[in-house]
């Protein structure tokens, strides 16, 4: 009896080994940090899987993937799959993620928020690219709304405090980038706000974010918004009966006003059609908020009155060029803030404070356009960059320029 | 902030991790007590929280819509209905708590398998089927019915206003079970249900545990099982009993995370997991005394707290993180150095007891 | 009552809670042939894979025999399109484990429960880090891998060594000194990364330098590394002083005092060997597989997937090689399973439900393997698993005979082939189930005490040594 048990185990076995899936879909991976428990990751799954179907491509998933030696496995995976196209949506995947592309040429690869495919390219490989988006401008449209609803606060009773908060992941760019942007937003309807900003020092923390906002909203800020992937901020938010700004997914919550997000779906489905059409893909990809990449989530209960007039023109605005999100008049820094120690960096200031000029490796991010001089984030390379500390906005957490 | 400051800040967030902390302590103290250590614990609230979002799930399909809904009012017939959701989601998360109880009873107890292995594959278990069932239940429109049912979980007793999801919001409302007011001393003394509950049910135990012919003989069974029967007290019967209840009271633990800590929205077992694995060294941390419990969850989720309401470095941060940690291992020190009998572990705990060849 | 005095094994005879009717009873086991004993726990194991799939069907509408094909694509790969990349991960991580699965071995034939393979595995990846970042490039790499190789070891054996200085002197609890162990190392870990990557989203960048030298493949080196660790352990346990020494105090550390062997330092000395092996395998990571490090990744959680592993295989080093390349095998299997319906399966709950599975159905299986539940009707008793056994027969017989009739005469092929040794018994010695059992149990008695190392069971030895002490307190 047990030779017929391992005989049938053994036929089994070789079944599907043989090769259980043999459709003629072509295959995009996707790999991701942590599952759909993450709003982060959850975002890139739902786009991933949306993008798959609208394009009638079968979708390889492959979640909880470590910012290590196992993503260069499940990418090698993917390939021997027969995967043409992987994604991955960490920053930490980059270096394990090329290790695979190297191996694997005619394959494309293309990992969100990093930042050396420009390198890979001048090195000659020709199948590793980056993304990102440009989501400043959804922070600032984001902002916009928080401004109108610190106004509406402002006017119901002119005692509340013209501090906003901020909880934070990281003191690196791509978390500068996106605070500055939503403040800029806030500023340009209230001009005297500040901002406290905290950090977590973690993507991922529903103890430490429900905390941190805590510890902002009783240090006095009026409205909270956050850059970090769990709803800690926004339960606290809640329980509080502050209004909340909340990213990579909106909430049903009295004190929801506005999300923003990066949707993934255009870029997606761009990079399945080139792979189709045999076109190249961008080394940086930005999507903006034309082609769909930059979403804001529904307007909610706590927002003010007229905020999706407002913010109509605002985004129009921005469509159009018209208005800059880093627009230099409108922000300056101090002395101490911008004695910067990195040499590969060069600011230059003028009397008042604001940039004339910003060099970073020899490369000028300062533009102008229609008379507007403006920092041109995601313009030269598609992860953000924009990493100064502003006035008005105080870091409480960290030493910045750590 | 100063400290008085930050202790206000911290404490509505504190108290509601501290009763996460306290189910479970409670639920792995009656557990230990009778000299059953089940590293399960993580994975039995997980169970919890699968049964906590079935109850809730079969409140707010079948019951809630055919209530008469008045915006902010908070009459009989809702007090009638809110209770029931409670009461569904206590005894659905008690029964899937205290199924993994059972089967790590029968596993350890029946079957003689080796207590820390059977807790682990318990929490292997119970944690993939967390994620697995509630992210079921979520899709299609779960997480919104969540959302809704913990705001009603989270209505608390002194103040009877309830704004249901769309009524505008002013601060002068409670909100979630906390009064939106400036006095932090007011806050404190208005807390959901359950909260009230756990605090009871800790004093609750520690009589049955310290006072009662029951407690006797289930301390007897973890100090020492050999004598225990030979006094005539059934050790099976007593090692069941503990887990069993120990646990389903975890998964009410689970249900009040969900439910209440993260306000419905699921995201995940990872947090609750890490969480889970605190209860063990809280129960050394409060001695095995539901009592102290009481006190030392509170200690454990400030000390836990605390390091985001302080404004240090980043990596003074990370360090402030082990403090919860370090400090139960102190107390694991000090205790097995200068302790007396009633701080030691019970004498059998973790070993599995076979009566003798007669 | 010294905790360690336990498990005095008795045959329960109507004790059970659950079989309190006259219908069954429960019996102690005799003579169950190895092949039985693996048998059922294959079944049950078998049983639990089909139960998880079962449910990943229900829920979602997926196929169960296209996932239970997935199980065996997840670590074999395209080996039959000649991809053997797969089957070298697959080996490699096996042989991690089976390296975790060795420095906890020791720790638990002594009864210490060291919960902290986590930890240490990840303060000796650490250590092995900060000569990599610190060191790399400056000195040639051989050096840097020979400086972190040894930082690494030393490290894990402190590690190890603080809760059992603690344990041996004050009698602490280790299961949960080592558990927070845990936390403080990933802990530090984390502080680490930050303080020396501020601004790089806790990532800390792939080392170029001090990395371990590639042997044919990456993996190569790795799975020859520890296969040299397991003959030094399998020779440290079975036939070295110290091996000896640490059963004994895992019996009865009163035992132990009786021989002059000194329990404090067994136990301490066993858990520097344990955490060091720990660290090694942290150094083998950080210098071998990963060249960088994380707070929560880095040990892949293997601190208690050995636990698993080395508990199935009864603390057997040998048993152990098969135990940790099964548990692999199901974790990458499930990876397969899951990558394959990714529309349904979102994150990794479905391989920790079935891992979870199979782990409690294994120690239920212990159950059946040590007792049976004999099913009486009309006066005549019979084992519950043969009836069950039947079932099958009769229900799978002609199918699994006619893949027999194909397979079997291949397997005689390959056996021919490599000339492999007799099975000893292909069925149960039948002889042994007529025999009284009083006298059965008299003799197997005897025979321990002659032959120690013949004895039919290995578990008659251990209680009859056991019995023994039932005076000791």
């Amino acid at each position: 009896m047990k030779k017929q048990i391992l005989a049938l185990t053994a036929m089994l076995a070789i079944a599907g080994l043989a090769g259980c899936s043999n459709t003629e879909k072509m295959k995009v991976g996707l790999l991701t940090l942590h599952g759909t428990q993450s709003t982060y990751d959850k975002n890139f799954i739902d786009a991933f899987n949306a993008a798959c179907d609208a394009k009638g491509v079968e979708p390889l998933l492959q979640s909880d993937v470590g910012e290590d030696a196992t993503c260069t496995t499940a990418a090698n995976k993917m390939v021997q799959e027969g995967a043409k196209l992987i994604f991955a949506d960490s920053f930490g995947h980059e270096t394990p993620l090329h290790e695979a592309s190297k191996n694997a040429k005619e394959v494309e690869f293309c990992h969100a928020t990093g930042v050396n495919a420009a390198g890979y390219e001048a090195a000659g490989e020709k199948n590793f690219h980056n993304a990102f988006a440009s989501i400043y401008e959804g922070r600032y449209l984001a902002g916009v709304a928080a401004g109108l609803k610190l106004q509406s606060m402002l006017a119901a009773n002119p005692a509340t405090s013209k501090k906003i908060g901020y909880v934070g992941a990281f003191t690196y760019a791509e978390v500068v980038s996106g605070l500055t942007s939503w403040y800029l937003g806030v500023k340009s309807i209230v001009p005297e706000v500040t901002m406290d900003v905290k950090f977590t020092g973690e993507w991922y923390h529903e103890d430490k974010e429900r905390d941190t906002a805590n510890a902002l909203i009783d240090g006095g800020c009026s409205i909270i918004s956050q850059h970090a992937d769990s709803m800690g901020a926004p339960n606290a938010c809640d329980a509080k009966g502050v209004p909340n700004i909340t990213y990579n997914g909106a909430t049903n919550k009295e004190t929801y006003v506005i999300s923003s997000r990066i949707n993934w779906q255009p870029y997606f489905e761009h990079c399945i059609e080139c792979v189709k059409e045999g076109k190249p893909i961008e080394t940086n990809y930005t999507g903006t908020l034309e082609n769909g990449s930059v979403e804001l989530g529904k307007i909610g209960p706590a927002a003010a009155e007229g905020t999706e007039a407002k913010l109509n023109e605002v985004k129009a605005a921005l469509k159009a060029g018209t208005t800059k999100v880093f627009d230099t008049s409108t922000f300056t820094l101090n002395s101490a803030n911008a004695a910067i120690e990195d040499a590969s960096k060069k600011l230059d200031l003028d009397a008042d404070g604001h940039i004339k000029s910003y060099k970073v490796n020899g490369t000028e991010v300062i533009k102008t356009a229609g008379g507007k001089s403006y920092f041109a984030e995601s313009e030269i390379q598609s992860a953000p960059y924009f990493d100064l500390n502003i006035d008005g906005i105080t870091f409480l957490n960290v030493e910045y320029g750590n | 902030m100063n400290f008085l400051e930050i202790l206000g800040s911290s404490l509505p967030s504190v108290i509601t991790l501290s009763v996460v902390f306290l189910f479970g302590c409670i639920g792995e103290t009656i557990s230990e007590k009778a000299g059953n250590l089940n590293l399960g614990i993580p994975g039995v609230m997980c169970f919890g929280v699968v049964g906590g979002g079935i109850g809730s799930l079969i409140y707010m399909n079948f019951i809630y819509p055919a209530m008469p809904v008045t915006a902010n009012a908070f009459g009989f017939v809702e007090f009638i209905s809110y209770s029931l959701l409670i009461l569904l989601g206590i005894v659905f998360s008690f029964a899937f708590g205290a199924l993994g109880g059972l089967i790590y009873s029968f596993l350890t107890t029946t079957l003689k398998a080796n207590q820390n292995v059977t807790g682990l594959a318990l929490t292997t278990f119970g944690a993939g089927v967390g994620d697995f069932f509630v992210t079921l239940m979520c899709r299609d429109g779960g997480d919104d019915l969540f959302e809704v049912a913990a705001r009603i979980y989270g209505t608390h007793l002194t103040n009877a206003t309830l704004g249901p999801a769309g009524t505008t919001f002013d601060n002068s409302n409670w909100h979630m079970g906390f009064i939106a007011s400036d006095n932090p001393v007011a806050n404190i003394f208005s807390q959901p249900s359950l909260v009230y509950i756990c605090f009871i049910l800790a004093i609750v135990v520690f009589i049955v545990l310290n006072k009662t012919r029951i407690g006797l003989s289930l301390r007897a069974v973890g100090e020492n099982p050999a004598t225990a029967d030979a006094a005539g007290i059934n050790t099976d019967k007593y090692k069941y009993m503990a887990t069993v209840i120990g646990c389903g009271i975890a998964g009410v633990g689970g249900l009040f995370y969900n439910m209440i800590r993260l306000q419905g929205g699921w995201n995940g077992t990872s947090n609750l997991q890490n969480l889970g694995w605190m209860v063990l060294a809280l129960v050394i941390f409060t001695v095995w005394n539901p009592l102290v419990a009481i006190v030392g969850s509170l200690v454990f989720a400030f000390l836990y707290s605390i390091p985001s309401y302080i404004n240090t470095d980043m990596v003074t941060n990370k360090f402030l993180v082990l403090i919860p940690y370090i400090m139960t291992v102190v107390v694991l020190i000090f205790t097995s150095i200068f302790g007396k009998k009633n701080v030691l572990p019970p004498g059998s705990l973790g070993v599995n007891y076979f009566r003798e060849e007669r | 009552m010294l905790k360690d005095n336990s498990s005095v094994q008795t045959p329960s005879i109507e004790k059970a809670p659950k079989e309190k009717k006259k219908l069954f009873h429960v019996e102690k086991r005799f003579n169950m042939a190895t092949w039985q004993s693996i048998l059922i726990r294959f079944g049950f194991i078998i049983f639990a894979v089909f139960m998880g799939l079962l449910v990943l069907t229900m829920a979602y509408g997926i196929n169960p025999f296209l996932s239970f094909g997935n199980l065996f694509k997840g670590a074999f790969g395209e080996i039959f399109k000649g991809n053997f990349d797969n089957l070298w991960e697959f080996l490699r991580d096996s042989a991690l484990l089976l390296g975790v699965g060795l420095a906890l071995i020791p720790a638990f034939k002594m009864k210490f429960w060291n919960l902290g393979g986590n930890g240490q595995i990840a303060i000796g990846a650490l250590v092995c880090l900060i000569m990599m970042v610190e060191l790399g490039g400056k000195m040639p790499d051989i050096v840097v891998v020979l400086i972190s190789l040894v930082a690494a070891v030393v490290v894990g054996a402190i590690w190890a060594a603080i809760p059992a200085i603690f344990k041996a002197f004050f009698d602490t609890n280790e299961s949960l000194f080592t558990l927070m162990m845990n936390y403080i190392a990933t802990g530090l870990v984390s502080v680490w990364i930050y303080w020396r990557f501020p601004g790089n989203s806790n990532v800390v960048p792939v080392q170029d330098d001090g990395r371990l030298p590639i042997l044919f493949n990456k993996q190569l080196l790795i799975i020859i590394l520890v296969a040299v660790l397991f003959v030094a352990i399998l020779f440290y346990l079975k036939f070295s002083k110290h091996g000896y020494e640490l059963s004994v105090v895992g019996e009865s550390i009163n035992t132990a005092k009786y021989v002059g062997i000194n329990s404090k330092k067994v136990i301490i000395r066993t858990l520097i060997l344990s955490g060091a092996l720990c660290g090694f395998i942290g150094f083998l990571i950080g210098s071998g597989v990963d060249y960088t490090i994380t707070a929560e990744t880095t040990h892949r959680g293997m601190g208690f997937t050995a636990i698993m592993a080395v508990w199935l295989a009864k603390f057997n080093p040998i048993v152990t090689i098969f135990t940790a390349l099964f548990i692999t095998f199901i974790t990458k299997g499930m990876g397969q399973v899951q990558m394959a319906n990714s529309r349904y399966i979102t994150d990794a709950s479905a391989t920790s439900m079935v891992m979870g599975l199979i782990y409690l159905f294994v120690i239920a299986s212990e159950f059946f393997i040590e007792y049976k539940i004999m099913y009486n009707k009309n006066g005549k008793e019979t084992d519950v698993l043969e009836i069950i056994g039947g079932f099958f027969k009769k229900v799978f017989g002609p199918v699994g005979r006619f893949f027999a009739m194909v397979f079997v005469p291949v397997g005689r092929f390959f056996k021919a082939l490599f000339g492999t040794k007799d099975n000893a018994k292909k069925e149960p010695d039948k002889k042994s189930i007529d025999i009284d059992e009083d006298n059965q149990a008299n003799l197997d008695e005897a025979k321990q005490i002659l032959e120690p190392e013949t004895s039919p069971s290995k578990k008659k030895t251990t209680s009859g040594r056991k019995k023994s002490q039932k005076g000791s307190k």
